[in-house]
C-alpha cells in the first residue's frame, strides 16, 4: 500500500516538472515526449498518463500519437545496440557482406539490426554501435573490435 | 541605432582573424574520425595556432579533411587526413557552381564574424532597408523554385500566404530531410548555419511573418546542435529576437526536433507534428498557405531554398537567372552515392546532364560502369544508365514517366547489382513508412510487395498486375508520398521488366 | 450555388463539399469513412470523383464546391480505381463473415464479388467489454470510431488510431483491453462503425420499424430511436442526430439500458394483498378494491406520490385525481429529494424554478462552473457538450467538488471545499467579485433588489477567512471568482447538482449561486445562466404538471384565484385550498397517524428515502398503500395493492427535460402483459370512485388519447399554451411558449423575471457544515451519489443486463491513506456502519477521494444500499434530506 503512495508521489513530482517546463497546450506534446524519453530512456505508461493530464490530452491520444513516431521508444532500449545501414548506397558498398560477417561471428551474442538509410551514404557502408555511426566499414577484425568493445 | 550603424559597428568587430586551421567536422566525416582529429589538434597545437571546426565542404569521399595553409600532420599522427588543397578535392569543388555552399567548409561553423566577414548578413541588412514587397518582387523576378522536391515557385507560395487577412503568419523551415540517399540539408546546416538563419529572416521580413519554426530531422543530431548554437549566437549579437540589426524588425526562430518518419517531410504532416498530432498528412484543401499551423497561413520552405535568398539579394535576380535552366534558374545540390568513387554533395546548375554529372562527380570512368541510377529515393525510381544520357536534372518527371529528382539523391547502381532487389527495397520502405491513414497507400504498398515476392522466380512476376496496382496507389492516395509510392515499380516495369535478372 | 453532377444541375448550399452535393443529387457513391454528422477524414478514398479542370481524382468528401463545378462520379478509369481501392479494403476483413453492413452494400453496388486479395492478418478481437466487441478482423481503419469518441461527438478519447502502416489499428491507451480504459461504453463508436467491427455481442434481430422517442433515464432528454422487431421486441436503441438536446449522442444507459423493458420481472397483472400475501387479480377486482377502500380516506388522510419518470400527462391526471376526487393537496414527487432547494431558492429569488439556459449555452460560454455535480456520470451527454466547450472552444472550466471527479481532467481550476462549506465558499467568491470591481453595477442597479443586505453579509467572507472554513486556498478562491466574473469571451454558466442541494444548508447553497449570477449579471444572455441539472427524465415536467403540494400546473400557487380557476375548469367542483404536505413531511405525518392512505406511482421511497430502516417502519403503519409501477420493488412488496403500469416504451405522452424542452414519448411496443399507462389506470379508478360516491366526475376523466390531456393542461397553463402535439412532431419545444406562433425560449430572464422586474439577493451565513459530524466511533464522512452505470436506486438498471455487468457490486471508494489507516485492503468486502444502519460493499482505493471521506453510490445492489446509513436531517427551507453527509465507520467482515 505504501508503494501506492510512492507511486502517487512519483507521478506528482513528474507532473510538477512538466508544469514548469511546458505550457498546457497540445503543441508541446512532441517536445514533452522527447523530454520524457531523455529522462527515462523510453516512454513509460505512467509517464504518458501524467503528460496527458498535464496537457489536457486523453492518454489514448498521447499514446496514439507516440506510436506513429519511429524515434520514440515505448519499451526500454537494449543495453548495447549494433546496427548495419541497409540503405541502397550501403548495399552497393557491401552492407550485405558486413551483415553476414557480423551475424556469423559467434564470439558475442549481440543482435545485429538492419536499419533503413542512415544518411551516411557518402561514407558507405556504415555501422552504428550504441547510436554512433562508423563509415567505410569492411568485414574484418577492426570491425569486430569496434562492435565488441 | 539604425541598421547602417549596426552593420558598420559589427563590420568593425567583424574584421577578425579566423582560425588558421579549420577541421571539417560533418556528420559524414565524424563517422571517419574527423572529431578525433579536431580534439587532438585542440590539445596538441601550440597556442599560437588557432583551430576551429567547419562543416564538410561536400567532398565527403576525401574526408576527414582539414582546411589550412599549414601542414599539421605532425600533430595528428596515425590518422589519415586530406587537405582541402588536395587536387581531387579542389577539382571536385571548383567544377561546381556553388551558391548555397559557397562558404561550406571554408569558414567556421560557429564564428559569426567569420560569416559576416564573408558578406554574411549584408543581404539581410539590404532587405531590412527596403520595402518587403520589393524583396518578394525580386524573388519572383529570380524565378526561384522550392528545392524540397516539388519545385513550386517560391514567390507564388509566399504571395498566397500573404493574400490572407490573418494577423498571424508562420514560416516553417523544413529541415526534415528524410529521403533515403539525401544528406545535403545536413551539410548546409552543419557548415553554414548562419546562412540558413539569414535566409529565413529575409523570407520572414519579406512576407511579414510573425513566427519562424525550424523543424530538424530527429536523426540529424549534428545539424540540430549547430543550428541551436548559431541561433543562440545570433540572439546574443542582435541578429535575432527583438529589433534585429537595429531595424525595428522583431522575430525569433524556434527550433524543433522531429521524431522520425519519412512522411514527416510532407508539408501538412510536418504541421501535424508541430501541433502534437499523429504523424499523418492533412486533407487539402485547405492548403498550408491558407490554413496551416494553428489554422493560420503558413509558408513551408526547404533549407536549400532559403539559403539561396542571400545570394539572390546580393547579386540580383538577373545574375541568378543566368545560372541553370531558363524555366528553373539556379543550382541544385545533389547527394551522390552508391557505386561511385567520389561520393559526396555537389551543387550544380539546374539542367545539368545526369550521365555527365554521374561520371564527373561520381568519379567513375564511364556511365557504363553503372547498370542504373536510383534517382530521387523511394518516391521516384530507377533508370538504366544508358537512359541517363538523355536526362537533365530539373522539376517534374525527368523521363516524363516515373522518375523524379526529388530532393536530389542520385545513387549509382553497379553492373552486378540486382536492380529488382533495389526496387523491392524502395517499395518495402514505402510500405513500412506509410502513415497508415489512407487505404490505397497502407494496403496497396503491402500488396505490391506480395506481388513482387514470387516464389516461382522473378520471371513469373505479373508486371501488368503490379503496374495497375501502382497506378491505383498513385491516383487514389491521400498525400504526395502515397501518390508517388508506386513509382519505383512503375519505373522498373517500364525499363527493366524485359531485362529482369532471372 | 449550383453544380453539375454527371451533367445534372443540382442546387446546394454554400460551403458544401462535393460529397454533400452528390448526396443531395441522390447519386449513389461510396463514402465509408465520412459520417454525416462529423468532419471528413479522407481515409477510405472511395468517394473519389473527377472534376473538370482539376488534376487527378480528388476525394469528394474533402473538396469544397465552387459555382458551376462540373463533377463526374463515374468514368472508366475512375471506376477502375474505386473498384481497386474497394478490393484492397475488402482484403482487410475476413471473408468468413457474410454481412459487413455498409461495406457489404458498397461492394455490391460496385459489383465486387469475392475477394481479390486474401485477407491479411489482423489484431486480436477485444471482447473485454460486456456489451460490445471491437473485432479488428472486420475493421477497415476508416477512423470514424476514434473520431466519435474524440472531438467528433463524445470528447472522451478512450480509443484512437494507433501505430502506422500495416500495424495501424484501433486501440486504447497502451493497447490495454477496452474495459481497462476510460471507455464509458457509450457505444458512440459502435453507432458510426461502417462494417460492424464494433458491434454488440448479440447481433440485433431483423428490424421491422423504428420509433422515435425520448430517453427514460436522466434529465438531459436525449432523443432515441427504438428499433423494433415484428414480434414487438426492442432490440436496439439508436441515437437521434435530429434531436436538439442530444445532437446524436447517447450514453451507456440510453443506448444499452433499454432492456429492462423486456425483463422477466416486469409486473404484468394487478396484485392484491389477500390474507397477508400479494395475489394475482383482474383489473376490475383490483380497481374496485381500491375504490372501495379509498372511500374512507378523502382529504387530509390521503397522500400521493407522483412519478418523475412518468409523462407530463400522467402527472397532470394524478394531481387532478388527488385534488378533485380525493380532495387532497398532499401531492409531491422526488424533486423533494433532489432539487427542491434549487427550486425553492429560484422561486424566491426569480419566481420560477427552472433552468434558465440551454445546453447550447454551455457550448457558447467562456466559463463554466460545475459545482456539486459529477456530470460525467449523471448527465453524460450534457457533460460531453461541456467538454466540447472546453476542448473545442477554449472555455475556462472551474470544478468545485470534494471528490476528484473525472471532469477535473478538463478543469482550469479545481476547488476542493470541505463538505458542507459551500455557503462560505460562494460568499467568498462574491466577496472577491465585489472587492475587485468585477460586479455588474448596471445589472445590480436596474435588475435586482436586496443587494445591500446581502453585501453586508458577504463583506466578512474575506478569502483568508473563507480559506479557514473551506480549506480552499485564498489564491484559488480569488482566481475562480475572477474567472467566473470576467470570462475570456461570451458569458459564464453555473451548473450544479445534488452536491449543492442535498445538505441541511441546501437552499442557502442555491441562493449563494444565484447571488453570484446576479452580482455579475451572468443571466439572461446567451452563453450564461444557471443550470440545476435535473436527475430524472421528467422531473421538470412533473413539477410543471402540478405534482406539488402548493401549486397547480405551471407553478400557479394555490390561492383563491387559482383554486377558482381550476375548479371552474374542472366542472365547478370544490377543490382543497390549503397547500399540502411535502414527501418528507408525509413520512412524519404517517408516524403521527395523520396520513393513513397513500397512492404511489413510479417511486420507490423504501430505497430513495434516507434512513431506510426508519422509513420502512413508517410506511408499514399505513392503513392503505397502493403502488403503481413496472417492477415489484421494495415499496411495492409491502403494498396492499400493486398495479402494473406501462414503461415509457409502451405509451404516448411527453417528457420535459432539464432545458425545459417538451419532447414526445411514443408507443414503441404494445403494453407488456396487461399493464396500462398510468393516466389510464387513474382515470379508470377516478370514474369508479366517482360512481360509487355519485360525484359525477366521470367526464373529467374521459380522454380519447393523451393529446386531449395535453390540450387540457396547456389550456390551463400559460407557459405551455403554445405547445401542441402537432407542433411537437417537428421536434421538442422549450417553454415558455405562450402562443402557437412562439418558437419557444432558449434562455430566460432577458428582460425581467417571473416575480417581477427585479431578482432578489438572498444572503446566508455559513452554518454548521452538517447535522452529523465525524466522531471517534464514526470517524469517516459518507458522501453518496450516483455512478454512470446505475440510475438512482437501480430498480431499473439492475434489470438491464449490460449495465449490471458493467457494475455488479457496490463499491466503497476510499483514499489509499484511509485504506491503510483503517486496515481495509483494496477490493476487500467490508461492512459500513452509521448510527442508523449498516451496509456491505467492496473497498475500492481511489485517488479521487480525500482522506476522511468515503463515497458510496445510493444504488441498491445485492440488498446493500447506502441509504440504510444516511441521515434524515432536513434542510429547513426545502425539507430535503442530508444525503451528502453522515458519519460512518468501516468494519471488516
Amino acid at each position: 500500500m505504501s508503494s501506492n503512495n510512492e507511486e502517487r508521489k512519483r507521478r506528482n513530482d513528474l507532473r510538477g516538472e512538466l508544469i514548469d517546463k511546458f505550457p498546457r497546450d497540445r503543441s508541446y506534446l512532441l517536445p514533452a515526449l522527447h523530454f520524457l524519453q531523455e529522462k527515462f530512456s523510453f516512454l513509460s505508461d505512467w509517464g504518458l498518463e501524467v503528460l496527458g493530464w498535464h496537457l489536457g490530452v486523453p492518454a489514448s491520444e498521447v499514446y496514439g500519437t507516440a506510436t506513429t513516431y519511429t524515434e520514440l521508444l515505448l519499451s526500454p532500449p537494449a543495453e548495447k545496440t549494433v546496427s548495419v545501414c541497409d540503405g541502397v548506397a550501403c548495399r552497393e558498398n557491401g552492407a550485405a557482406q558486413i551483415l553476414e560477417f557480423l551475424s556469423n561471428k559467434t564470439s558475442f551474442d549481440l543482435e545485429v539490426q538492419k536499419t533503413d538509410c542512415a544518411f551516411m551514404c557518402s561514407v558507405a557502408p556504415a555501422v552504428s554501435v550504441d547510436h554512433r555511426w562508423y563509415g567505410r566499414q569492411v568485414p574484418g577484425d577492426a570491425l569486430l573490435r569496434l562492435v565488441e568493445n | 541605432m539604425n541598421t547602417l550603424d549596426f552593420i558598420t559597428s559589427v563590420a568593425n568587430r567583424a574584421v577578425n582573424n579566423p582560425a588558421e586551421v579549420l577541421v571539417q567536422v560533418g556528420q559524414c566525416s565524424m563517422a571517419v574520425g574527423s572529431q578525433e582529429i579536431y580534439r587532438s589538434l585542440e590539445e596538441k597545437l601550440p597556442a599560437s595556432i588557432a583551430v576551429d571546426y567547419s562543416g564538410c565542404d561536400g567532398a565527403c569521399f576525401a574526408g576527414p579533411k582539414i582546411h589550412s595553409e599549414k601542414d599539421v600532420s605532425e600533430y595528428i599522427e596515425g590518422i589519415r587526413v586530406t587537405s582541402t588543397g588536395d587536387s581531387n578535392v579542389r577539382n571536385y569543388i571548383d567544377s561546381q557552381t556553388r551558391i548555397v555552399l559557397e562558404h561550406a567548409g571554408n569558414i567556421s561553423a560557429s564564428d559569426i564574424y567569420g560569416y559576416i566577414a564573408n558578406k554574411g548578413f549584408s543581404a539581410l541588412a539590404k532587405v531590412l532597408l527596403q520595402p518587403p514587397e520589393q524583396t518578394v518582387d525580386m524573388v519572383e523576378e529570380s524565378g526561384l523554385r522550392g528545392r524540397g522536391g516539388a519545385y513550386f515557385p517560391v514567390s507564388i507560395k509566399w504571395r498566397s500566404a500573404m493574400s490572407t487577412a490573418s494577423k498571424e503568419r508562420h514560416i516553417v523551415i523544413n529541415a526534415e530531410e528524410g529521403e533515403p540517399g539525401v544528406f545535403k540539408d545536413r551539410h548546409v546546416m552543419e557548415s553554414v548555419p548562419f546562412r540558413l538563419i539569414e535566409g529565413a529572416l529575409i523570407a520572414a521580413y519579406a512576407t511579414k511573418a510573425t513566427s519562424i519554426r525550424l523543424y530538424v530531422n530527429a536523426e540529424a543530431h549534428l545539424s540540430y546542435q549547430r543550428m541551436l548554437n548559431a541561433l543562440e549566437i545570433c540572439r546574443s549579437k542582435g541578429f535575432l529576437g527583438p529589433n534585429i540589426m537595429g531595424s525595428g524588425f522583431t522575430i525569433d526562430i524556434e527550433i524543433l526536433k522531429g521524431a522520425g518518419g519519412y512522411v514527416c517531410g510532407e508539408e501538412s504532416t510536418l504541421l501535424n507534428t508541430i501541433e502534437g498530432k499523429r504523424r499523418e498528412p492533412r486533407l487539402r484543401p485547405p492548403f498550408p498557405t491558407e490554413s496551416g499551423l494553428n489554422q493560420q497561413p503558413t509558408i513551408i520552405n526547404n533549407v536549400e531554398t532559403l539559403c539561396n535568398l542571400p545570394w539572390i539579394v546580393l547579386n540580383g535576380a538577373d545574375e541568378f537567372k543566368k545560372i541553370g535552366d531558363p524555366d528553373t534558374p539556379g543550382t541544385k545540390i545533389l547527394s551522390i552515392s552508391g557505386s561511385v568513387n567520389t561520393p559526396g554533395v555537389a551543387e550544380l546548375p539546374m539542367g545539368s546532364n545526369l550521365a555527365e554529372l554521374m561520371v564527373k562527380f561520381g568519379g567513375i570512368s564511364s556511365i557504363n560502369t553503372l547498370s542504373a541510377i536510383a534517382v530521387g529515393g523511394p518516391s521516384s525510381g530507377v533508370i538504366p544508365s544508358s537512359e541517363s544520357l538523355n536526362l537533365s536534372i530539373g522539376p517534374g518527371f525527368l523521363d516524363g514517366k516515373s522518375v523524379m529528382l526529388g530532393a536530389g539523391g542520385v545513387i549509382g547502381l553497379s553492373q552486378d547489382t540486382n536492380v529488382l532487389e533495389v526496387v523491392r527495397k524502395l517499395s518495402e520502405y514505402n510500405a513500412r513508412e506509410s502513415c497508415g491513414k489512407c487505404t490505397p497507400c497502407r494496403e496497396g504498398t503491402t500488396r505490391l510487395l506480395e506481388l513482387m515476392a514470387n516464389d516461382s522466380g522473378d520471371d513469373a512476376i505479373d508486371w501488368n498486375g503490379i503496374g495497375q496496382l501502382a497506378e491505383v496507389i498513385n491516383a487514389a492516395s491521400l498525400c504526395g508520398l502515397g501518390q508517388a509510392a508506386g513509382n519505383p515499380v512503375l519505373s522498373y516495369g517500364s525499363y527493366f521488366q524485359e531485362v529482369s535478372p532471372g | 450555388m449550383e453544380v453539375f453532377i454527371n451533367g445534372k444541375e443540382v442546387q446546394v448550399p454554400e460551403h458544401s463539399s462535393v460529397l454533400d452535393a452528390i448526396n443531395i443529387s441522390g447519386t449513389a457513391i461510396s463514402q465509408l469513412c465520412k459520417d454525416p454528422d462529423m468532419k471528413p477524414i479522407g481515409a477510405c478514398r472511395t468517394c473519389l470523383v473527377e472534376i473538370e479542370g482539376v488534376r487527378g481524382y480528388p476525394a469528394s468528401c474533402s473538396t469544397p464546391i465552387s459555382q458551376g463545378m462540373k463533377i463526374l462520379t463515374n468514368g472508366n478509369k475512375l471506376d477502375l480505381i474505386r473498384k481497386s481501392v474497394l478490393e484492397l479494403t475488402a482484403g482487410m476483413v475476413h471473408s468468413d463473415k457474410d454481412d459487413y453492413k455498409e461495406l457489404s452494400r458498397v461492394m455490391e453496388s460496385n459489383s465486387i464479388s469475392g475477394q481479390v486479395w486474401k485477407s491479411r492478418s489482423r489484431e486480436e478481437t477485444d471482447a473485454s467489454n460486456p456489451i460490445f466487441n471491437i473485432a479488428m478482423d472486420s475493421c477497415i481503419l476508416c477512423g470514424r470510431c476514434a473520431q466519435a469518441c474524440q472531438t467528433g461527438h463524445q470528447f472522451i478519447g478512450a480509443i484512437d488510431v494507433l501505430g502506422t502502416s500495416s500495424q495501424a489499428r484501433i486501440g486504447t491507451f497502451m493497447d490495454k483491453p477496452l474495459l481497462e480504459s476510460i471507455c464509458t461504453t457509450c457505444g458512440q463508436c459502435l453507432s458510426v462503425c461502417p462494417t460492424g467491427a464494433i458491434s454488440t455481442k448479440v447481433e440485433p434481430a431483423v428490424i421491422e420499424r423504428t420509433v422515435i422517442t425520448t430517453c427514460p433515464y436522466c434529465g438531459v432528454g436525449c432523443g432515441i430511436k427504438a428499433q423494433v422487431t415484428s414480434d414487438d421486441a426492442i432490440v436496439e436503441m439508436l441515437d437521434d442526430p435530429e434531436n436538439d438536446s442530444s445532437l446524436g449522442m447517447l450514453c451507456v444507459k440510453g443506448r444499452f439500458g433499454y432492456t429492462f423493458v423486456h425483463h422477466e420481472d416486469r409486473l404484468t397483472e394487478p396484485l392484491v394483498r389477500r390474507n397477508g400475501s400479494l395475489q394475482r387479480a383482474t383489473w376490475d377486482e383490483a380497481l374496485d378494491f381500491i375504490a372501495d377502500k379509498l372511500l374512507a380516506y378523502e382529504g387530509d388522510s390521503f397522500a400521493t406520490l407522483c412519478s418523475a419518470k412518468a409523462t407530463n400527462e400522467d402527472g397532470y391526471i394524478q394531481q387532478k385525481f388527488s385534488r378533485l376526487v380525493m380532495q387532497s393537496n398532499h401531492i409531491d414527487h422526488c424533486t423533494r429529494l433532489c432539487h427542491s432547494p434549487s427550486v425553492e431558492a429560484m422561486l424566491a429569488s426569480l419566481g420560477s424554478g427552472a433552468t434558465s439556459n440551454s445546453y447550447i449555452d454551455y457550448e457558447e460560454a467562456g466559463c463554466l462552473v460545475i459545482i456539486g455535480s459529477d456530470a460525467n456520470s449523471n448527465h453524460p451527454v450534457a457533460a460531453s457538450r461541456m467538454r466540447r466547450a472546453v476542448v473545442e472552444h477554449g472555455a475556462k472550466l472551474i470544478v468545485i467538488n470534494p471528490r476528484r471527479i473525472d471532469m477535473c481532467d478538463y478543469a482550469d481550476i479545481w476547488l476542493r471545499p470541505r463538505p458542507g462549506t459551500d455557503v462560505a465558499l460562494l460568499n467568498g467568491m462574491a466577496h472577491v467579485i465585489l472587492e475587485n470591481g468585477l460586479a455588474d453595477e448596471n445589472f445590480i442597479k436596474n435588475r435586482t433588489e436586496g443587494f445591500d443586505d446581502w453585501s453586508d453579509i458577504v463583506t466578512k467572507y474575506t478569502p483568508e477567512y473563507v480559506e479557514s472554513i473551506t480549506g480552499v486556498s485564498e489564491a484559488d478562491i480569488i482566481e475562480a471568482a475572477r474567472m467566473y466574473a470576467a470570462p475570456p469571451f461570451s458569458g459564464s454558466c453555473l451548473i450544479w447538482g445534488m452536491g449543492i442541494t442535498q445538505h441541511t444548508m441546501g437552499t442557502a447553497n442555491a441562493h449563494g449561486l444565484l447571488n453570484l449570477a446576479f452580482a455579475t449579471g451572468q443571466l439572461g444572455k446567451s452563453g450564461s445562466g444557471i443550470s440545476p441539472l435535473r436527475g430524472q427524465n421528467n422531473v421538470q415536467g412533473c413539477g410543471d404538471a402540478g405534482c406539488l403540494p402548493n401549486a397547480f400546473p405551471g407553478y400557479q400557487t394555490i390561492n383563491a384565484d387559482s383554486v377558482e380557476k381550476f375548479s371552474t375548469a374542472w366542472g365547478g367542483n370544490p377543490l382543497p385550498d390549503k397547500a399540502g404536505l411535502v414527501v418528507t413531511d408525509m413520512v412524519r405525518e404517517i408516524d403521527n397517524g395523520r396520513i393513513k392512505a397513500m397512492y404511489i406511482t413510479g417511486e420507490n421511497p423504501l430505497l430513495s428515502e434516507p434512513d431506510l430502516n426508519h422509513a420502512e417502519e413508517s410506511f408499514g403503519k399505513l392503513e392503505l398503500l397502493i403502488v403503481q409501477d413496472i417492477f415489484l420493488h421494495e415499496t411495492a412488496q409491502i403494498a396492499d395493492v400493486v398495479l402494473p403500469a406501462c414503461s415509457f416504451a409502451e405509451k404516448d405522452g411527453t417528457f420535459t427535460n432539464s432545458e425545459r424542452r417538451v419532447q414526445r414519448v411514443r408507443e414503441a411496443i404494445k403494453p407488456v402483459g396487461s399493464s396500462r399507462p398510468d393516466w389510464e389506470i387513474i382515470c379508470d379508478l377516478a370514474q369508479r370512485i366517482s360512481i360509487k360516491k355519485g360525484l359525477g366526475l366521470g367526464d373529467h376523466f374521459e380522454y380519447k388519447d393523451v393529446s386531449e390531456i395535453w390540450d387540457e393542461m396547456s389550456s390551463l397553463t400559460p407557459m405551455i399554451a403554445g405547445i401542441t402535439y402537432d407542433r411537437l412532431e417537428g421536434g421538442g419545444i422549450q417553454w415558455p411558449c405562450p402562443d402557437l406562433d412562439h418558437p419557444g425560449t432558449r434562455f430566460l430572464y432577458e428582460y425581467d423575471f417571473p416575480r417581477g422586474s427585479r431578482a432578489k439577493f438572498v444572503g446566508f451565513d455559513q452554518g454548521p457544515a452538517s447535522d452529523e459530524l465525524p466522531t471517534d466511533r464514526f470517524p469517516l464522512i459518507l458522501n453518496t451519489g450516483r455512478i454512470l452505470y446505475h440510475w438512482h436506486g437501480g430498480t431499473i438498471t439492475k434489470r438491464a443486463e449490460g449495465l449490471l455487468a458493467r457494475a455488479p457490486e457496490l463499491l466503497i471508494s476510499i483514499s489509499p491513506e484511509d485504506g491503510e489507516k483503517y486496515q481495509v485492503n483494496d477490493e476487500e468486502w467490508i461492512t459500513v456502519k452509521s448510527r442508523r444502519g449498516t451496509m456491505e460493499g467492496r473497498v475500492s482505493y481511489s485517488d479521487k477521494m480525500r482522506s476522511g471521506e468515503i463515497f458510496v453510490p445510493f444504488v441498491k445492489l445485492q440488498e446493500h444500499a447506502a441509504n440504510f446509513l444516511t441521515n434524515a436531517a432536513l434542510d429547513p427551507d426545502s425539507k430535503i434530506p442530508e444525503y451528502k453527509i453522515c458519519a460512518v465507520r468501516l468494519e471488516k467482515n
